[in-house]
């Protein structure tokens, strides 16, 4: 080694020490230092070439598929907590259709209950309360004109408006917004068999009902959810035509 | 839901490569590893709704390892985990490159953990001095000795052995 001032000797310690740290330090007093002193230049060249080999060799190779696998066992997780949430939903479901039955066995000689079948309704069509179709009074009152019936009024979002079964009845299956939360509505056209309860509920729910002209409006809400503002809103706002 | 999934997707995609080399040099096995990777990951998805900022995610995933790990020694389901040779394809002609691959990688396992990790993060990463610091909970300063001496082991160990070959062959 060639003899160098003392302060030299230290930054030339210095020197290396950095690039030791870091050879891809880019930083401008290194590089002045090196243009400086050949020999530094080429221990900093054989540095970053280490460093190049190093960076390989660090990167190891990863094992085949090994993206496809972590996906999979997330989306595994996902579907088995989701089926856990569903096992419950479909138990509650299942004892209802079970009580359901039961009730059907005992009352189907006499009259049918609607408020019953709102109930079952609401339990067998939950995915109606999930979606959001937008629907505009139009498309809402080109539904109900199958019964006769318009709206004369808005009567605020209206999230579901489909017609389905009720008893072999067509009926038309509505979900609105109120300032408490979603609300079933199921406008259900009368028959003979049919019969009324004003007021009804279940652990879950409670609902309302009443009989208009030509069809009878059942409300089913959430269990202490205010029904009756609604009700008398709709009932001044929707009109049968004979 | 399917926004989370596809954030999930693209943080796999983008960092599990360079997660499981960190994973392999922490545990120095590949199949514990590919275990501590998958359950990193799983707890990233649990809990991705706390990752705000995507810039962080590399630190944040190298945490939840680090914490894998420790969890690991913890149940005491560990054995002493030993480097394995490294398996460069061996059908492949034993040329100087591979040669000095198969050194260099047996001198980074033969480092200690505490020059190793750091290194590592470095190289994988890019991390600076400051951010292995905060990564490792150590002052700066001790990450910048550790790199420091890291890096001359390599090289002296390398040199001596290159000297070593000098006299047989010469």
């Amino acid at each position: 080694m060639q003899s160098k001032p003392e302060d030299a000797e230290m930054d030339d310690l210095q020197f290396r020490r950095t690039i030791y740290a870091n050879p891809h330090a880019n930083d401008e007093q290194l590089k002045q230092a090196a243009s400086q002193d050949p020999a530094r230049q080429q221990f900093w060249n054989e540095m970053k070439s280490l460093e190049n080999n190093i960076e390989q060799s660090v990167k190891v190779p990863v094992p085949d598929g090994l993206a496809q696998r972590l996906l999979l066992r997330q989306s595994m997780a996902q579907y088995q907590q989701h089926r856990q949430r569903r096992r419950w939903t479909l138990a509650v479901a299942a004892s209802v259709l079970f009580t359901f039955g039961l009730s059907f066995t005992l009352w189907q000689h006499r009259d049918i209950n609607l408020a019953e079948h709102a109930l079952a309704h609401v339990y067998h069509e939950e995915g109606a309360m999930f979606v959001d179709e937008g629907l505009s009074l139009e498309q809402v009152n080109a539904k109900l004109a199958s019964f006769g019936g318009r709206f004369t009024a808005d009567i605020g979002k209206v999230y579901y408006a489909n017609f389905c079964d009720f008893r072999s009845v067509k009926s038309l299956h509505m979900v609105l917004d109120t300032p408490q939360g979603k609300v079933t509505l199921f406008v259900v056209p009368h028959q003979d068999n049919f019969f009324l309860q004003e007021e009804f509920s279940d652990q879950q729910y409670e609902g309302r009902a009443m009989a208009l002209q030509q069809a009878s409006l059942i409300l089913v809400g959430e269990q202490g959810q205010p029904l009756e503002t609604l009700q008398e809103s709709l009932r001044h706002k929707v009109q049968f035509s004979v | 839901m399917t926004n989370k999934n596809k954030r999930y997707e693209a943080l796999v995609q983008a960092l599990h490569g360079d997660i499981y080399r960190y994973a392999y040099w922490l545990v120095g096995n590949k199949a514990v590893a590919e275990d501590i990777v998958q359950e990193t990951f799983l707890r990233a998805w649990k809990s991705l709704d706390s990752l705000k900022d995507e810039k962080a995610a590399k630190s944040w995933l190298i945490t939840i390892l680090r914490r894998e790990n420790a969890r690991r020694f913890e149940r005491k389901q560990f054995d002493l985990v030993e480097f394995e040779d490294m398996n460069i394809a061996d059908d492949s002609p034993d040329n100087e490159d591979v040669l000095q691959q198969r050194e260099l990688h047996r001198l980074m396992a033969s480092l200690t953990q505490e020059y190793r990790e750091p290194l590592v993060l470095q190289v994988l990463f890019g991390f600076s001095g400051q951010e292995i610091a905060e990564q490792l909970a150590l002052n700066k300063n001790t990450v910048m000795t550790r790199l420091f001496r890291a890096r001359n082991q390599i090289k002296e160990a390398l040199e001596s052995a290159e000297q070593t070959r000098g006299r047989r062959n010469g």
